[in-house]
């Protein structure tokens, strides 16, 4: 039993010196990830100077959170050809209809997918770019968005949370979803 | 002369455990290590909603490399009850986290079991991982039942 088990540790530090050279000479990942700005946080209350209860603000349902935009800043960006769009979802949801100029980078396979079809279409790190997946509730663009300011240094990337469900169910997108492989 | 012919199927059959399940554990490792593919992993992790996402690096960066050496010292025998015993405690803890994710907190996320592109934490995952944690005990025990018998004097 002692053999067993100095064995098995023998072989989990072997292998774990191996990853952090694998780390400290090839990946260069932090080992404790720090937290990357446009995080949607919400504003700290101030408090006032006579001493009484912290002030905060109701949230404005017109102004988006930090890191995010809302459906009226995205048609502007769709008019206007001034942001690049990225959708997240799975290939089978965007072959069946995106908004116009969206790259697809699922957020199963980012890595691969940003220098081969974003950074491609000559998006720079200082550009906007809007990402979108399926509903409020998916987490893929926030991987995606993520990732982006992470490890490709987008300065300027914003998340449109509603995503696909607000721009299925409004009329404003009509002019811009298109199928396929159409972009 | 029959017992020793039975001892010997048996002995191939575990060398044929061995062979697949760490043939599966190198080839989820290839996916998890290139640089990107262990930034990629990372993300996979996160999804679990597990560990806190401060630290899924440090599971993204040395897992894939656990998975390697215990695949190799699954395939050779005298290490073959150590790697065993490592890729029986990762299977049970991957059922253990896609059980919790993908039921009881409803997520609907990628395995991240090979890496980018990996299948549906579910249904299949969990199945697919009982087969190989049989897979590797089967590989020790089938190996070892001779030595076993003769020691017991059968």
């Amino acid at each position: 039993m002692r053999t067993h088990l100095l064995m098995v540790a023998a072989i989990l530090a072997a292998s774990s010196t191996v990853a952090l050279i694998a780390n400290t000479t090839w990946y260069d990942m932090e080992w404790i990830r720090r937290e990357i700005g446009n995080t949607g946080k919400q504003p700290e209350p101030t408090t006032p100077p006579n001493g009484d209860n912290p002030i905060v603000e109701p949230p404005d349902p017109t102004e988006p959170e930090e890191g995010y935009i809302l459906v009226d800043g995205v048609l502007e960006n769709l008019a206007a050809e001034s942001a690049f769009f990225v959708d997240a979802r799975e290939q089978d949801d965007y072959d069946e209809g995106h908004l116009r100029g969206a790259i697809f980078v699922p957020a199963d396979d980012i890595y691969e997918h940003v220098p081969n079809s974003l950074m491609a279409t000559g998006a720079l790190v200082t550009d906007l770019i809007i990402v979108y997946c399926g509903s409020p509730t998916c987490d893929a663009s926030h991987n995606v968005a993520d990732a982006l300011r992470r490890d490709f240094s987008f300065e300027n990337v914003l998340i449109y949370k509603n995503g696909w469900e607000e721009i299925e169910a409004s009329d404003r997108f009509e002019d811009y979803i298109v199928e396929g492989d159409e972009s | 002369m029959i017992e020793q012919r039975a001892s010997s199927k048996k002995q191939i059959l575990a060398h044929l455990c061995a062979l697949a399940v760490a043939g599966y554990f190198l080839f989820a490792a290839y996916g998890k290590i290139g640089h990107g593919d262990a930034r990629q992993f990372a993300i996979e992790i996160s999804n679990y909603k597990i560990i806190p996402p401060a630290y899924v690096n440090l599971p993204a960066v040395f897992m894939p490399w656990w998975e390697v050496a215990a695949a190799i010292a699954l395939i050779v025998p005298a290490t073959r009850r150590a790697g065993a015993s490592i890729i029986g405690a990762m299977l049970v803890a991957f059922i253990a986290a896609v059980a919790y994710s993908a039921f009881y907190l409803g997520l609907k996320i990628s395995c991240g079991c090979t890496g980018a592109g990996s299948s549906e934490a579910g249904w299949l995952t969990i199945g697919r991982n009982v087969l190989l944690l049989v897979g590797a005990i089967a590989s020790v025990y089938l190996y070892a039942w001779p030595a076993k018998r003769q020691a017991i004097g059968a």
